[in-house]
């Protein structure tokens, strides 16, 4: 088990990372933003199941560092979505090798820590934000009508605005349908200040 | 006293502090509110002298403070009810009336100092290009909006999350396996049935929300950014039409509630009950095309299936709640006080206001009413009248007319009455005005239009001394009800 996800982060990390393959998913601005960065953060997220302690959810302090945890790695991908960071990226040895990095060890590593700990509401509005956050992406890549990025053609903005909008779609769908026909049998009435005395 | 077996309602004391808490500073925002609405009326009349800028500014806090306190009213109505059935976070309703308050004052902030005056429909592109007030105040009117979006959406999810810690799901919370006959089990009750549908409602209302306005605050700080103008007004629709009318859904609950108490019967759910509240789910998502019938570039079947929809949208839910409490109250010896009247008062103008919304919603009227007073007549019916009461009557409820015994002073019915007459003056000046093609969102009115102004004016100061009357007596009661007597 142990050894299977360790192998799986390293394949991700071979076919994402390593040059001349990595300069071919960095020459499409789709293959960049929607194969490259997912494949980074995937890998860091394994890596990171094998680290992480299981969750003590008692633990208040656990809940508080589980936020902070995922809140760093929206923000770092939030970074690398911004498209003068995405061209600086492709630009620069140098710059790509932090995104590498930084995407691996500061966004994927602590989501898996940080995604257990979160409370049902934490994860609720994480979930909820992504899905605005791909919508807001594909209308920006969509509608913007000169180019966003120096590295890339219009054309492409328009795929990726369009593939955004399908993520959001399916972040959407797969948020909806559990929360909507999950199997799980509920518990009985509570039984605390709040409840209803019933006759 | 038919009300032999009262249900009781319990709520433990930071519950009760929190639930208080909404209330004020909704009852305040409420009157302050008014009073801004009565000064635009004033403005028109000719009666006050309001600078159109400061119109504009006006009409764009009231518009925009009203559904708030419509919001927060509603889902403290709901967040009240729905604790009685499931477990429910304290912390998070807290953390929503922050986040509400900290909101409010940025808005007040863009609005009355940055000047920002594109009424609370934001449509793209005025809010970024209104030439009168910088771009950065549009941010900022946005960003006290997301404020307050983020506050609503952590209570939806918490309303998410303890339903389906009872139920499993929200599927069953709302009634489907029984609905569609895959299951005996009893149904649940009202009220969860509603949250639920507000629990889907809200946290949908609000991606789209956060979906448009994330782009205009772009492209408030770089304009270069731009958005396609009717997708945006698509998706602003999505979220004003559907957080608009989600109020009323949150704050119905409380004829569920209450109402039994009244009639001495249980308000018990039926699968015609689920089958109409399913279909108001559905339906006040996608209506939104409504709004937009004046858009020629919209594709034809979306206008057509907007109005066929906007016949249906708001029947299931109302008519079975009309139903439902005609059928509670009927021949119940039910108890009339100051509480009752306010609910049948907010049945009243919720069933009777959506006439006149669904007659702006037929194409062909619509061309010709879009954009007159009309439109403002409409909605102020269902909320001056509908939403608002549900609240008051919710206030009045916790803090002094507990079970419906305590006999009324003849000042309350009085309140009650002027409340109902002068709001109903009000609103038809509005739907009469607009019968005769006065525009909505005009500072300025012809000499000809200012009489009806200036009844709309005097019908508005009555309707607030009422709704001070209310708020009054809820903060006189407040002190028993935090007592947890
Ligand atoms: C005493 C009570 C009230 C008065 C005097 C009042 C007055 C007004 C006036 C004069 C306008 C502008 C009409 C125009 O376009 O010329 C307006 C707009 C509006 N009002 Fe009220 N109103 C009252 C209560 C309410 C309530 C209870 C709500 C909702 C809960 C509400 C929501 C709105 C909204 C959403 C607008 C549209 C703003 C816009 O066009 O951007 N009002 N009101
Ligand atoms: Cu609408």
């Amino acid at each position: 088990m142990l050894s299977y996800r360790s192998l799986v982060a390293a394949g991700l990390l071979l076919i994402a990372a390593v040059p001349p393959l990595a300069w071919w998913w960095e020459a499409s601005l789709v293959r960049h933003m929607l194969m490259q960065i997912p494949m980074l953060v995937l890998a860091g997220f394994l890596l990171g199941t094998l680290v992480a302690p299981s969750p003590d959810l008692g633990v208040r302090e656990e809940r508080a560092g589980g936020i902070a945890a995922v809140l760093l790695a929206t923000f770092c991908v939030t970074f690398w979505m911004i498209p003068r960071w995405l061209d600086a990226a492709v630009a620069s040895h140098r710059v790509d090798a932090i995104k590498i990095m930084t995407l691996v060890l500061l966004a994927g590593l602590p989501l898996a820590w940080g995604w257990p700990r979160l409370g049902p509401v934490a994860r609720g509005f994480v979930w909820v934000q992504a899905i605005s956050m791909a919508i807001v992406l594909g209308l920006l890549y969509l509608t913007f009508p000169n180019r966003l990025c120096n590295s890339y053609l219009v054309n492409e903005q328009a795929i990726l605005g369009i593939a955004m909008l399908g993520i959001a779609g399916f972040l959407g769908l797969a948020g909806a349908v559990p929360v909507l026909f999950g199997a799980n049998n509920g518990s009985p009435a509570p039984r605390h200040p709040g409840a209803r005395v019933d006759p | 006293m038919v009300a032999e077996n009262p249900r009781v309602f319990t709520i433990d004391e930071a519950g009760r502090r929190i639930v208080a808490a909404n209330l004020v500073v909704a009852g305040a925002v409420l009157l302050a509110m008014m009073l801004l609405g009565l000064t635009m009326r004033l403005g028109q009349s000719g009666w006050l002298e309001v600078p159109p800028a400061r119109f504009y500014q006006i009409m764009t806090v009231h518009g925009t403070g009203m559904i708030g306190i419509a919001a927060l009213g509603g889902i403290t109505v709901m967040w009240y009810f729905l604790s009685q059935y499931v477990r429910l976070s304290t912390h998070i309703l807290t953390a929503n009336l922050l986040l509400f308050l900290i909101g409010v004052v940025i808005i007040l902030t863009a609005d009355f100092i940055g000047g920002f005056a594109a009424g609370w429909t934001i449509l793209f592109p005025l809010p970024t290009h209104g030439a009168v007030w910088p771009a950065e105040a549009a941010f900022w009117h946005l960003l006290g909006l997301m404020l307050v979006g983020a506050g609503l959406l952590l209570v939806a999810l918490d309303f998410g999350r303890a339903l389906i810690a009872r139920y499993g799901s929200l599927g069953r919370s709302h009634g489907w396996p029984q609905l569609f006959g895959l299951s005996n089990d009893p149904l649940p009750p009202p009220t969860v049935i509603a949250g639920t549908m507000v629990t889907i409602v809200t946290t949908l209302t609000v991606i789209g929300g956060a979906s448009i306005m994330v782009p205009m605050m772009i492209n408030a700080l770089n304009p270069a950014f731009t958005i396609n103008p009717l997708l945006a007004k698509n998706v602003i629709y999505f979220f004003g039409h559907s957080l608009a009318n989600v109020t009323i859904y949150m704050a119905v609950v409380v004829i569920y509630e209450l109402l039994p108490l009244f009639a001495g019967r249980p308000y018990k759910a039926s699968r015609i009950f689920v089958a109409g509240w399913t279909g108001s789910t559905i339906m006040v998502l996608i209506i939104f095309p409504h709004h937009l019938f004046m858009d020629f570039a919209m594709p034809q079947w979306a206008s057509g299936m907007a109005q066929v929809l906007s016949f249906t949208n708001s029947f299931p839910a109302m008519l079975v709640t009309g139903f439902g409490a005609l059928a509670l109250v009927h021949r119940s010896g039910i108890q009339w006080s100051l509480v009752s009247g306010l609910l049948f008062l907010s049945l009243f103008g919720w069933l009777a206001g959506i006439v006149p919304a669904v007659i702006d919603a037929t194409i062909v009227v619509n061309s010709v009413m879009h954009n007159t007073l009309w439109v403002p007549g409409h909605f102020h019916f269902y909320m001056l009248l509908g939403v608002i009461p549900m609240i008051l009557a919710f206030m009045l409820y916790l803090t002094r007319d507990r079970l419906g015994r305590s006999p009324e002073k003849d000042s309350d019915m009085w309140a009650l009455i002027v409340y109902l007459g002068a709001g109903l003056g009000f609103v038809l000046v509005f739907l009469y005005s607009g019968r005769h093609s006065v525009p909505r969102r005009w500072a300025v009115h012809w000499p000809e239009w200012m009489v009806y102004d200036r009844f709309a004016s005097v019908f508005a100061a009555l309707v607030i001394l009422a709704a001070a009357f209310f708020i009054v007596r809820f903060l006189i009661g407040l002190r028993h009800f935090l007592s947890g007597r």
